[in-house]
């Protein structure tokens, strides 16, 4: 790849005795906009601040444009950070916070008021200048600390969570923003989030992480559907994973699982007649059988209904719990009704398991 | 709505007046009503053996612009400022790295810091006599190590007082700085260094500017009392170097020339409330950390 911008080999990180970071690699192209996804705690901000040098990797390399930036300060990195709290200087007014990369750099007064000016136009605050951070809104404050960041062109923008502080609206119209921001400036982006709706529907690629490990990288519909293990199955997407045994009827590859059988996509190697298997499957794939039909016997637990879907739980004969989703309301099961389900079996994958959550 | 909320304020406001009543009439009586005395008493005239005479003068700011008093003002103000001056350069840097200690050993610092104030000032006071004098600690410890052939002497000399003075008040400069920097915002050096500031940079332009209120509050509560330490200047300075504190206490207790200590004292006020406006105007606020 010779459009790679940043490279991460290897990285490893531990704080005392706990091992945050164990072994990341990831490459990422010009004007790429990758998110790291995952739970709190899972190691994203540190690989984050590996990459802008404010933590130092315990092994591994991070190369920059090609060159090698492990051991350098911060100050030294062609990457800007856009913090969780935005942090900007409370002392100073937002001229001088968005123009304080630019007056390190030494450039000349005339040269920083323009470039400041145009900063605050991309972000559709032009001639909010002489505010203080302490004025504004947290949305504008958001607006201000990214004005701040690429006003300096970096290379990488790293965004640590940077919607996490406003309410659900201004966080879908910033999402928006962020990504039109991101394809008009051609930077590469390494975005942070615990939100799989916002990584899904921004990123060019993810990587789901977790345990200091990525438990897959690829495009948002590669992860959502090809799944490559448990975790990410129910963590992207919050599909249902059923740990059954393989079983081979009638020429058709199913599972058998909770004293029922349902159909499987056959894996390029069909493991063996018997062998414990873990199948993905989407809440909105799971179809409910008429009677008397092969499928999962299963209880009806409960229903809810949210944002256009109704979600209903079910209960198995082995204790297990499947969430099936449709859309719209109108659903005749009611909570204690015997049913079975069953699902296509293009939409049953087979995942590696990782029972460990 | 809006109105509603302003009579909420209001009554809010009553409540308050009512519960605050003792605390208004203990500064009616204790702080308001001396500071009075002090201004109508500066205006008033010496009686020739004793107290004073209802006489309405100007003399004795007249007075104050002798050389001699003049000077004194002068000299107290070139102390203060010394002293100011170190306890920022000892004081800064403890109070920062105190606040950037693990708390276990923060509170061991401020343990520390603060045990000082559990005996008299004047008692440690006498503490640095038994290190100054002549043949004292200091002396024999830098004989000892041949730095000094014979006995310095620093007991009573302007030295002395700075060293005394320093030691009385860089605790109020630590604690102070230390309140601030312990508040400190960290992620904002971490901006600092990410937008392409060195440390040291990042100190002056982020760091320093964010705990300005400690750093300012703490040369008020040094510069002020410096200027009227007089027991200082008195017991390490042996009375030979005379700052306006000594000249109040004296005008006060040997002359009992109540009216021009009065004077005196109310210069001396004017001259604090200045600092504490200059202070406002640096930090940009008129929170002064509930200190002053």
């Amino acid at each position: 790849m010779s459009d790679a911008i940043l490279e991460l080999r290897d990285i490893r990180k531990k704080f005392k005795d706990n091992e945050v970071l164990r072994g990341i690699s990831l490459t990422a192209r010009q004007g790429e906009f990758i998110t790291l996804l995952g739970s709190s705690g899972c190691g994203k901000t540190t690989t984050l601040r590996i990459i802008s040098g404010l933590e130092t990797a315990d092994s591994g390399q991070v190369i920059l444009e090609g060159k090698d930036v492990t051991d350098e300060v911060p100050e030294k990195r062609n990457v800007n950070t856009i913090f969780q709290n935005y942090a900007l200087f409370p002392h100073m007014n937002v001229g001088a916070n968005i123009g304080y990369g630019l007056r390190i750099k030494g450039k000349k007064k005339p040269e920083i008021r323009e470039a400041v000016r145009e900063a605050l136009e991309l972000v559709q605050l032009p001639g909010y200048e002489n505010r203080m951070p302490n004025e504004m809104s947290g949305g504008q404050r958001q607006r201000i600390a990214i004005a701040r960041a690429v006003v300096n062109e970096p290379k990488v923008l790293l965004l640590d969570e940077p919607l996490g502080a406003l309410d659900l609206q201004l966080r879908r119209q910033m999402q928006i923003e962020l990504k039109r921001l991101q394809k008009s400036l051609g930077i590469t982006f390494i975005y942070i989030t615990h939100d799989q709706e916002e990584a899904l529907s921004m990123s060019d690629r993810i990587a789901v992480m977790k345990n200091g490990v990525f438990q897959q990288v690829g495009t948002p519909s590669e992860i959502y559907d090809h799944p490559k293990n448990s975790y990410v199955a129910s963590f992207v997407g919050s599909a249902n994973v059923l740990r059954g045994k393989a079983l081979i009827k009638d020429g058709e590859f199913r599972i058998a699982y909770a004293g029922g059988t349902a159909p499987v996509a056959p894996p390029a190697h069909l493991p063996e007649e018997g062998a414990p298997i873990a199948v993905a499957v989407r809440s909105e794939y799971v179809d409910f059988l008429e009677a008397g039909e092969e499928g999962i016997p299963a209880v009806v637990k409960e229903k809810s209904f949210s944002a256009g879907m109704l979600r209903i739980a079910l209960t198995l004969d082995n204790g297990d719990e499947i969430v099936a989703s449709r859309h719209g309301i109108d659903f005749s099961l009611a909570p204690g009704d015997r049913v079975a389900f069953t699902f296509a079996k293009e939409h049953a994958v087979i995942v590696e398991d990782k029972d460990e959550e | 709505m809006k109105n509603k909320m302003n009579r909420l304020k209001r009554r809010e406001h009553g409540a308050n007046a009512v519960l605050l009543s003792p605390m208004y009439l203990f500064t009616i009586v204790f702080l308001i009503g001396p500071f009075v005395y002090m201004i109508v008493l500066s205006f008033l005239t010496r009686a020739e053996t004793w107290g004073v005479v209802n006489e309405f003068t100007f003399r004795n700011y007249l007075k104050i612009l002798e050389p001699t008093y003049l000077n004194t003002f002068w000299e107290s103000i070139k102390l203060a400022l010394l002293v100011t001056a170190l306890v920022i350069l000892i004081g800064y840097p403890f109070g920062y790295y105190m606040a950037k200690l693990s708390p276990k050993n923060r509170g061991v610092m401020l343990m520390l810091v603060t045990i000082p104030f559990w005996t008299s000032s004047l008692m440690r006071l006498y503490g640095w006599i038994i290190i100054f004098r002549a043949n004292g600690l200091l002396d024999k410890l830098l004989m000892g190590i041949k730095l000094t052939g014979e006995p310095l002497k620093l007991l009573y000399t302007y030295p002395a007082v700075v060293v005394g003075m320093v030691y009385g008040l860089l605790p109020f400069m630590i604690l102070s700085v230390y309140s601030s920097v312990e508040k400190m915002d960290w992620t904002l050096v971490e901006a600092a260094r990410d937008l392409g500031a060195g440390p040291v940079k990042a100190f002056f332009t982020v760091t320093l500017k964010c705990t300005m209120p400690g750093l300012m509050t703490g040369v008020i509560l040094t510069f002020v009392p410096s200027m009227a330490l007089f027991f200082i200047a008195d017991i390490l300075g042996g009375n030979k170097i005379p700052l306006i504190g000594n000249v109040i206490q004296d005008q006060l207790m040997k002359v009992h020339d109540w009216p021009f200590a009065a004077a005196l004292s109310v210069i001396l006020m004017l001259m604090t409330t200045l600092m504490i406006f200059l202070y406002r105007k640096v930090t940009g606020s008129s929170d002064t950390e509930g200190i002053i």
